[in-house]
């Protein structure tokens, strides 16, 4: 084979070469991040602009009116100044705090009055702060603003416009927003940011996530900068509801995240679906003797706020205080007993910390206690992903992950995996059954997801 | 002298749109200031342009101003190009140019302790598997860890898949030291990539490649 022909990042041996070939192929499937269509012309747009090309097509304009008719001057002269009439010159937002004051830095002061600084920016974007957050104002422009959350808690609302460019930043951690309603806390003593999204999509980015997670609504997310960890977990339904109701966004009393219902938080749903750097080298298979003392899972904090049950414990990263206590209790009969909600969340806890056959335990058991639930749903897909990334039983994962999509045919409200699911079908029936069997599955992929994750890869199958 | 009119002679004026037209007659209309030819020129390197700029610079990292200093640098000098069939080779040359001075500049910064990488991450775009997402960010941390000219021949080889003598072109090397480079390369970034846990599972799927590779 001459070096023409050489198939670059493909399998051949020992070779190194070729056995980075799952690492550039990572690197293509990432890179460039999926862009809009229009995305050229907007780019072309802003090339022209920054060099000048505007100025040069002005002075072209302008020989031309030398010599052409009065007509075609206005006409020109009509073409040149539309733009710039249209387009009025970029102003930055205006800024007011209501129940408060702007002070020297941009830093917000809360009134002695009581009630919550709101900052309302001109483009109707608020920003809500508890009375004991330390928020400073870094910069607006026409396109939005960047404001530092020092310490406490924020609730924003921002208004989606287009080109709008809104960051917050929290330590080392940083929220960018377009148009969406979110409430965040930064905890500068315990280096955590959380952020509870109800609307919209923002993307999070810090230390353990340096390329960004992005969120969708609906979702609460945990970044640990300190234990190198981001968690995602689920809104509890009527949550922002109930907070909004009150209309405040917390007292701030010691800048911890505190909503200001007087009932302790309820348990998160947890949904995690992926994890960055939980300490998972260890396994967690054997036994453990120490661990709490409390038969039921004890209450515990979360940004201050106080939480009980496993799936709130497991969200605030106690995976491992989870697999001890249900070590101590005897595994069995916690498989027997326990809530399909604490299940998932002790099979969330054993996946976290590398404990795959307890979470595959976890898992089965679900399924079979509770096979109607959407827990039992969602078992189906973690089966299959524990099949195919842990024990590289492709089979068993395809059987899994067929399962899982019959019952998101049968409840198409409960789809949350479906994508990646018909993705990780055909990718494994590619794998185990070659070509001519994964096309179909590709087909249906392109069909529903023309721009997923996968798309580049069932175009392949489909157009080898 | 003669053989850029002898080129030149060769092309073709082009009426409307520019979809159909040949590199050599785009780059003709460009110098001729033709209404359209420069945006045409910009919508079909574009992509190329972005994704070799990514490619090379990572996750994560601001790449329109870099993409734009390549369309100027491309512009003020297709006047000068001998051979308008050869432009996507001179492009890919030009990118890799602004593409080494970035690096280099990161570099610097990097060693004189200015910071970390010598970026702000970018915003991220879709919401890939997180794993993968720490697994590209480490991979780029090796690759980083390579002299700018290595990394640029690493990448356009292995991760945009060009041809080893358009990989010799754009560096401005020969052959024969570039088919030197790469198999040292390879063998640093896979000693690397092997002591890591998080890389490590990606260097032995078994698996060809093509067949599994996702957008």
């Amino acid at each position: 084979m001459n070096d023409g022909d050489h198939q670059p990042s493909q399998l051949q041996g020992d070779d190194p070469e070729a056995q980075l070939a799952g690492l550039t192929a990572l690197a293509r499937e990432c890179l460039p991040p999926a862009q809009e269509a229009r995305a050229s012309a907007d780019a072309f747009a802003r090339f022209r602009l920054a060099t000048g090309e505007r100025v040069e097509s002005r002075r072209r304009a302008r020989a031309t009116w030398a010599v052409s008719t009065g007509t075609l001057a206005l006409a020109a002269v009509g073409a040149l100044l539309l733009p710039f009439l249209r387009r009025p010159a970029p102003v930055a937002l205006s800024l007011s705090v209501e129940g408060g004051a702007l002070a020297e830095g941009g830093y917000v002061r809360a009134a002695a009055a009581d009630g919550e600084p709101r900052l309302r920016f001109s483009d109707g974007t608020e920003v809500t702060l508890s009375r004991a957050s330390r928020v400073r104002v870094a910069e607006t422009d026409e396109h939005g603003a960047r404001v530092l959350l020092e310490e406490g808690r924020a609730r924003a609302q921002v208004v989606p416009r287009a080109r709008s460019r809104w960051v917050f930043d929290a330590g080392p951690c940083r929220v960018r927003v377009t148009g969406t309603r979110f409430d965040m806390h930064w905890s500068a003593a315990r280096q955590v940011l959380e952020v509870a999204l109800y609307h919209g999509s923002v993307t999070v980015e810090g230390p353990p996530a340096v390329t960004g997670v992005s969120m969708r609504a609906g979702q609460r997310l945990v970044m640990d900068v300190r234990g190198g960890a981001v968690r995602f977990g689920e809104i509890e339904a009527g949550e922002e509801a109930g907070e909004k109701s009150g209309g405040k966004v917390g007292n701030g009393g010691n800048a911890e995240w505190q909503g200001t219902t007087a009932a302790p938080a309820p348990a998160p749903t947890l949904t995690p679906t992926d994890r960055v750097g939980e300490g998972a080298a260890e396994p967690v298979e054997e036994p453990a003797g120490d661990g709490p003392t409390t038969h039921s899972p004890g209450r515990r904090t979360m940004g201050g706020k106080s939480v009980e049950g496993w799936p709130a414990r497991v969200l605030a990263g106690e995976f491992r205080g989870v697999i001890r206590e249900a070590r101590r209790r005897g595994i069995d009969d916690v498989l027997r007993r326990e809530s399909a909600v604490n299940l998932m969340a002790l099979a969330d806890a054993a996946r976290y910390a590398g404990g795959a056959r307890l979470a595959a335990r976890a898992l089965t058991q679900v399924r079979g206690r509770f096979p109607d639930s959407s827990s039992a749903h969602r078992a189906a897909f973690l089966l299959g992903r524990l099949a195919e990334d842990r024990d590289d039983d492709l089979a068993k994962a395809l059987d899994w992950y067929r399962i899982y999509l019959a019952d998101s045919d049968s409840d198409p409200g409960s789809d949350a995996f479906r994508a990646e699911a018909l993705g990780r079908q055909m990718t494994a029936t590619l794998r185990l059954h070659g070509v001519a069997r994964a096309q179909p599955l590709a087909n249906a992929y392109l069909r529903r997801y023309p721009r997923g994750a996968y798309a580049k890869a069932a175009r392949t199958i489909v157009s080898p | 002298m003669t053989d850029r009119k002898v080129s030149l002679s060769l092309v073709r004026d082009v009426e409307g749109s520019f979809d159909d037209a040949r590199d050599e007659d785009l780059v003709f209309a460009c110098l001729r200031q033709q209404a359209g030819a420069q945006a045409a020129l910009w919508d079909r390197y574009y992509p190329i342009v972005r994704r070799v700029v990514c490619r090379a610079s990572g996750p994560g990292r601001e790449v329109e101003d870099a993409i734009q200093e390549i369309f100027i640098r491309l512009f003020r000098k297709l006047p000068g190009l001998r051979d308008p069939s050869s432009l996507r080779a001179f492009v890919i040359s030009i990118t890799v140019r602004v593409i080494k001075s970035e690096q280099r500049a990161r570099w610097i910064r990097r060693w004189l302790g200015l910071s970390p990488d010598g970026e702000t991450p970018d915003c991220a775009g879709d919401p890939v598997d997180l794993e993968a997402r720490e697994a590209l960010a480490r991979f780029y941390a090796i690759l980083d860890r390579l002299a700018p000219r290595h990394r640029t021949a690493f990448v356009l080889r292995h991760v945009e898949g060009l041809e080893l003598t358009e990989v010799a072109a754009a560096l401005d090397i020969s052959l024969a030291t570039i088919k030197r480079w790469l198999p040292r390369i390879a063998r640093r970034v896979f000693s690397q990539a092997e002591s890591d846990p998080l890389l490590a599972p990606y260097l032995a799927r078994g698996i060809p490649v093509r067949e599994l590779e996702v957008t």
